[in-house]
């Protein structure tokens, strides 16, 4: 079995030989051209046939059955050699992990080779303009058809790469309209199904990944439901615990950032300030920590307690990073300094998706913490 | 003490206010100059506010009010910034610059003029003597780095004075955008609900948004007390700092109440929240606003006394 040394090595090589697509800068999250897709699409398929993209999988799906260690060491060299996003990550990190747990064979015999290949790009399909926190108040609906079947309409919201993506996972209200969460199914749903329609939303960054997307009378068939009828608060629950966990890589990905503050900062000697070299010290301490507790499962919450305080020090982390490019505007590469400005804006996203931090700190007031009723 | 609004000082709030709902607003979320808005207040008379009879702290009105508008306009620069270097007629757009090259400045790509803080005198220098490379930036301001040679030198002293005016029209514009940021949070946590309720609803909401409104008020204060006394170096210090933690706190709060929807382009936040993001840096950020105003305040605290024994000497 390959150590994490062994799987940095090989990522290392990997990423030598396969430079990030042409035009994508650090931490891109969409392309903005066709033909900028394409070849970042390419890129995407060249990871995943080098086994870069669902190691932690079950070998029988096209995994290497590796720990979170594995995973998140890989991640960390592909962010330092400059990669943009992976396009197919909503498929690999959170589709196809429920797939394998909730689907049917059929299910998993159609869905998951595609996504290991890194050749069907999935977008999530769960938040709705009244139901962002309060998933349970979803209102798109799924009834049954005469003919059999499913009839979906309704309207969904924040759906990254929708613009981009063969198909959906889709959660929907399929019980009474106040059944909250015992009345909701998930389904996988064919993007190009008609009724469909996928607007862009552009946000602070200026890039469009988000979306909304309309569904008009879309037909589903029965083998579209993934889990039970009506069990899909489950399902979408274990999903969203998998998004938290992501947390685990996005904090490497930070002490790559903290690391090359570190670098500026010591390369400006006595001239920076006192208070710009304690916040860097309390970062890079706090960033440590934080990588130490990402994935200790032995940690009741941990992913929750992740995913909080990385949203926060993300947010520490980059205003520390915009106070240094601005007081010292010529001792930063440029291309850092683009990223850490980018990523500054981005860091609103981090404290909203997945679950606010707000409804976050609730779950461990109420579970941690026993307080309220 | 009255800290009340003359009657006239109401009435140039209303006028502004008034003149600017009016004037033509671009639809694009890419940060421009808004030439239209700077021309109707020029033309209003309200960008050559002292030369008129009127105070800095109307002056500090007019530029608050753009602010809280929404305006893309170096309108502090022209209002409150170049009456107090010089009583030379200067163009409409100017770039304000700290130092003679390499640096960023806002409005830097449609600057007609740019004064430069030149030690202890600044310095107008024509955009025939710039070299200016215009910057992609998705803050809420345009921006060039600029640097100048030649130039007209202004009086001694023209430098620090600069700097004061500077600085007391960053904490006036800062309150204004924090004001109007936290006013629209307002506004949509009162009609967004979850859980069966409106967001503002809840205490965790309503107690950071209004820190948020006691940040836009001090900012806002503290501007109007630099242009009062506008020989202090020490005020308009104060008042930099303040706003500059402020707007990070704004920043972060107004987007993390307004959830998703307030990092779009369309809902409008961002018109606001760019250019906190923008103007917070400005003049070195908090931290060095903080260090001008140690070493205007105690003398010898800072760089020359690191261990602040000055200071304690009081």
């Amino acid at each position: 079995m390959s150590t994490v040394a062994e799987w940095e090595a090989r990522a290392l090589a990997w990423s030598n030989e396969h430079p990030p697509p042409l035009g994508a800068p650090a931490g891109s999250r969409t392309p903005v051209s066709a033909s900028q897709r394409e070849e970042w699409l390419a890129w995407t398929r060249e990871m995943h046939a080098a086994g870069l993209a669902t190691m932690e999988w079950p070998v029988e799906w096209g995994g290497a059955g590796v720990g979170v260690e594995e995973t998140r060491a890989v991640a960390r060299i592909l962010h330092e050699a400059g990669a943009p996003h992976v396009l197919s990550s909503i498929g690999t990190g959170m589709v196809g992990p429920a797939i394998i747990k909730f689907g049917t064979p059929e299910q998993q015999a159609r869905h998951l080779p595609g996504i290991a290949a890194g050749t069907t790009i999935w977008t999530q399909l769960f938040s709705e303009p009244g139901a962002g926190s309060d998933l349970a108040a979803v209102r798109t609906k799924a009834t049954r058809h005469p003919d059999g079947g499913w009839v979906v309409s309704g309207q969904k919201v924040w759906n990254t790469y929708a613009h981009l993506a063969d198909w959906g996972y889709l959660i929907a209200r399929t019980g009474a309209p106040d059944s909250r969460h015992r009345g909701l199914t998930m389904f996988v749903l064919d993007m190009t199904t008609p009724g469909v329609t996928v607007q862009g939303i552009r946000e602070i960054t200026g890039d469009a990944d988000f979306n909304e997307v309309f569904l008009d009378d879309v037909r589903l068939s029965d083998d579209a439901v993934v889990g039970a009828v009506d069990g899909g608060w489950g399902v979408s629950m274990s999903t969203l615990s998998d998004e938290r966990t992501v947390v685990g890589s996005l904090v490497l990905w930070l002490q790559t950032e903290v690391d090359r503050l570190t670098r500026v900062v010591r390369g400006l000697g006595s001239d920076v300030s006192d208070g710009i070299t304690t916040a860097l010290a309390e970062v890079v301490t706090e960033v440590r920590a934080l990588a130490d507790l990402s994935g200790r499962e032995q940690i009741a919450g941990a992913e929750t307690i992740g995913k909080i305080a990385y949203a926060d020090l993300n947010i520490r982390v980059h205003q520390l990073a915009m106070d240094v490019s601005c007081a010292h505007p010529g001792a930063v590469p440029d291309a850092w300094a683009h990223r850490w400005s980018d990523s500054y804006l981005y860091t609103r996203a981090y404290t909203i998706s997945g679950g606010s931090n707000e409804i976050l700190r609730n779950v461990v007031a109420k579970r941690g913490l026993r307080l309220g009723s | 003490m009255d800290l009340s609004l003359s009657f006239e000082q109401r009435d140039i709030v209303t006028s502004v206010r008034s003149l600017l709902a009016r004037a033509a607003r671009p639809s694009s979320a890419v940060a421009e100059l808004e030439g239209d808005s700077l021309a109707v207040l020029a033309e209003a008379g309200f960008l050559d506010m002292t030369e008129l009879g009127g105070t800095r702290v109307d002056a500090t009105l007019v530029i608050d009010e753009a602010a809280a508008a929404g305006i893309c306009a170096p309108v502090a620069a022209k209002v409150l910034v170049a009456p107090a270097v010089t009583d030379a007629p200067l163009p409409l757009v100017l770039g304000l610059s700290a130092a003679p090259s390499g640096q960023m400045v806002r409005f830097g790509g449609d600057a007609e003029a740019f004064l430069v803080v030149d030690g202890d005198r600044a310095r107008v220098v024509g955009r025939e003597d710039a070299t200016v490379v215009p910057q992609r930036v998705r803050w809420g301001y345009p921006a060039a780095r600029v640097s100048v040679t030649g130039g007209e030198l202004l009086d001694p002293g023209s430098g620090p004075a600069m700097l004061r005016a500077w600085r007391t029209g960053l904490a006036a514009e800062a309150g204004g955008l924090m004001r109007a940021a936290v006013r629209k949070a307002a506004v949509y946590v009162t009609e967004r609900e979850q859980f069966g309720r409106p967001l503002g609803g809840y205490q965790s909401v309503q107690h950071r948004l209004a820190r948020g409104w006691v940040l836009a008020e001090g900012a806002t204060w503290l501007a109007r007390r630099a242009a009062w006394f506008s020989d202090d170096d020490a005020a308009a210090a104060a008042a930099a700092c303040y706003a500059c933690e402020g707007m990070r706190e704004v920043f972060r709060t107004v987007h993390q109440v307004v959830g998703a929807m307030g990092i779009t382009d369309e809902f409008g936040l961002t018109r606001l929240t760019g250019k906190l993001i923008y103007l917070h840096t400005e003049l070195g950020g908090a931290s060095a606003n903080a260090r001008a105003l140690a070493q205007a305040r105690w003398s010898g605290v800072g760089a020359a006394d690191p261990t602040g024994s000055a200071l304690v000497a009081g």
